[in-house]
């Protein structure tokens, strides 16, 4: 076993190598900044990745949102309630609250034209109708 | 007279404060006996030379916090070891492939066979199980005591020789049946 091992020793032993240590030097640091720059750029692309990917579940996630709230409003829509036919009607069309709203806007807009008078008609107008309409339900 | 060699841990020092050259010191100093390691392993001079250039790059990123507690050959000899592992995990197929294609030692001359039976040597090496595979390498090639090799690979002494006397009764082993 001594005499294997002694063989052994001899065999493997190593012989040491005469490369050049400026070429080896010159490879090396080309290969090291090779490396790096690889290493950068995958740094990078799994940065650009992470963004991305965080991208998406954030847009998912807002569509998810957007999606409920859709839903939501179509199982509104359905009911008569979201769209009362009341507006419509002729009676409330002439309530007076929308008259009010009217008159106000007419009253404005004649205001900013400067027809003081004509404001003043209008209103007088309006008051005469509104009497009138006052002593008929009576 | 005196040595004004700076040692491998004054240039590791020079290293850590920025010198670039340091490190091309260090480069120098051990380079033949790396590729020395690697041409063994590998039989193949540009094989060699990339696990070379690989083992430097590995020294070149974790010098910086190399901390001295150990001397640096200890720090290179496991960075060999490892990288010498890896390769043979790595080309482990390859490997058996050359074995099936081991020259006829009657063709060959007297020089030619010598080599061949380093080759034949290296090879069964490769064959071994990790454990004892690394202490031959470190034993063998780097001619470490058992008390660096199991400084290097965190075993026992006494496990580093018990790992060392399988491995030479299965290399004998092999080399008898041949």
């Amino acid at each position: 076993m001594i005499d294997f091992e002694d063989k052994l020793m001899q065999l493997g032993k190593v012989d040491k190598q005469d490369t050049d240590p400026d070429i080896f030097l010159a490879a090396f640091h080309g290969f090291r900044r090779e490396r790096e720059k690889a290493q950068s750029r995958m740094r990078s692309g799994m940065g650009a990745a992470m963004f991305i990917f965080l991208l998406g579940i954030m847009t998912t996630m807002q569509l998810s949102n957007q999606s409920q709230d859709i839903m939501y409003m179509t199982q509104y829509s359905t009911e008569s309630s979201l769209f009362d036919t009341e507006i419509w009607d002729l009676e409330t069309d002439i309530s007076l609250e929308k008259q009010l709203t009217y008159v106000d806007d007419i009253t404005l807009f004649l205001l900013e034209e400067d027809d003081f008078w004509e404001t003043m008609d209008l209103i007088n107008d309006i008051y005469t109708n509104n009497e009138t309409n006052k002593e008929e339900t009576l | 007279m005196q040595n004004d060699m700076p040692s491998d841990h004054e240039l590791i020092r020079k290293f850590q404060k920025g010198d670039p050259d340091a490190f091309d010191k260090i480069v120098r100093r051990h380079l033949p006996n790396v590729m020395g390691f690697f041409i063994n392993i590998t039989r193949d001079e540009m094989a060699a030379e990339d696990l070379a250039q690989d083992v430097f790059y590995k020294l070149y990123k974790h010098l910086k916090r190399f901390r001295f507690e150990s001397a640096f050959t200890t720090y290179l000899y496991r960075i060999n070891t490892n990288t010498a592992n890896s390769w043979i995990t790595r080309n482990k197929w390859k490997n058996l492939l050359h074995l099936d294609q081991a020259p006829d030692r009657g063709e060959e001359d007297n020089r030619l066979e010598q080599e061949w039976t380093k080759e034949e040597l290296w090879a069964a090496i490769e064959r071994l199980p990790r454990k004892q595979r690394t202490v031959v390498m470190m034993r063998v090639a780097q001619e470490l005591p058992y008390r660096e090799i199991a400084q290097v690979t965190g075993m026992s002494e006494g496990t580093a020789k018990v790992n060392f006397h399988h491995a030479l009764k299965t290399l004998k082993k092999w080399f008898s049946n041949d």
